[in-house]
């Protein structure tokens, strides 16, 4: 008898500890490349140009195009805008989706064909799509000094052109308490300056604050907002603690909406539609289109400037985004 | 059961155990690395 009670406590002590480990930290993991966060990355197949149930925005054009066609690709929060690019510049028939079966060489799980007019290999592939040459223009906030440094080392001149604004956003839980940060608050706690949600008028609880894979987007953009004074590990201590993220704004509110996940206001001012077109909203960069400036389709840098016309800044407002400011 | 018998069971038993556990915080590590942080925020427990 006393032998089968160690037995089963044994069992019971590791059972227990593993338990507690799968409901404080497991259960919260979903890789970037599991099926679960395939999901969460963004679902393409909603953006399909030419499909009439596609969330695009078809805001008419006069621009259009019938052959040389670019060959477009972007980050996961500006796939809407490429998408709706092509709905309304290109031919119909131009785009070959092969449906999204993950697999290594497809981390993404969104599969185009190699000839389709649109690819989606997100921000870091991409980029080096368009340094190698198999991708014309791509959609991206600010390239990071790490990609940049991959141009030059490949021999490769870059243009950046800017053709809209969208907010940069940090969240945290909806239950978490906090509502408002201000800028030197989220400096000081991604500068490890503060470390406990009750020296910033929370719960006293350690602060979390999660950081995002090199190269993405909001990490480019975030080491910018840092003044590239930042940490570049999450404490280990911190692991159990109530998170912070950032993201951009798009990307969080309507690519990937999470009721359980909530927007802070900086500076007391949240960041609504409105309050980044007025321009008190006090993080907002620049999104741009990046190409070869040895890249030599007839299409692509009208392409580029009709972005920036009149017509394409409506197309860009009307995938929610906001347009450049009238010059 | 014998006490030799018992013994080496207890003895398996938590080298079975310790290793499962072993390779549940090595994932974790891993998967703490790579993980999307909406996910993860979203599903903090308070």
């Amino acid at each position: 008898m006393k032998k089968a009670l160690i037995i089963i406590g044994i069992t019971v002590l590791y059972a227990s500890a593993n338990l507690g480990l799968y409901l404080g930290l497991t259960q919260r993991l979903s890789n970037n490349y599991s099926g679960v966060n395939q999901l969460k990355m963004i679902d393409v197949s909603k953006f399909l140009p030419f499909e009439e149930e596609s969330e695009l925005a078809r805001t008419g054009s006069t621009f259009h195009i019938e052959d040389d066609l670019p060959v477009l690709d972007g980050a996961a929060a500006l796939v809407p805008i490429y998408a709706s690019v092509i709905d309304q510049c290109y031919p119909e028939g131009c785009v070959t989706y092969e449906g999204g079966t993950f697999s290594d060489d497809n981390y993404y799980g969104e599969n185009f064909a190699d000839d389709s007019a649109m690819q989606y290999q997100n921000t870091v592939r991409g980029f080096n799509a368009v340094v190698d040459g198999s991708v014309d223009l791509f959609f991206t906030a600010h390239p990071s000094a790490d990609q940049m440094a991959y141009a030059q080392e490949q021999g490769v001149e870059l243009e950046i052109v800017p053709i809209g604004l969208e907010s940069f956003v940090f969240f945290v839980n909806r239950n978490n308490p906090v509502e408002d940060l201000t800028v030197d608050q989220i400096r000081s706690i991604y500068r490890g300056e503060i470390t406990n949600w009750s020296e910033v008028g929370g719960s006293n609880d350690v602060i979390n604050p999660l950081l995002r894979i090199q190269g993405s987007g909001s990490q480019t953009m975030m080491e910018a907002f840092m003044q590239n004074d930042m940490i570049t590990r999450r404490p280990m201590n911190a692991i159990f603690g109530k998170s912070i993220g950032y993201s951009f704004r798009y990307y969080l509110s309507s690519m990937v909406a999470n009721e359980n996940v909530r927007m802070l206001s900086v500076n007391g001012v949240y960041p609504s539609a409105e309050n980044i077109r007025n321009g008190s909203y006090p993080i907002t960069a620049q999104f741009y289109v990046v190409y070869r400036a040895d890249n030599d389709n007839p299409n692509l840098r009208p392409l580029v400037e009709w972005l920036r016309s009149e017509e394409g800044q409506r197309l860009i407002e009307g995938c929610g985004y906001v347009g450049l400011p009238q010059e | 059961m014998s006490d030799k018998t018992f013994v080496k069971i207890v003895i398996a038993m938590v080298v079975i155990f310790t290793l499962l556990t072993a390779f549940h915080i090595f994932y974790d590590v891993y998967a703490y690395k790579y993980s999307s942080i909406i996910y993860f925020v979203s599903k903090e427990i308070w």
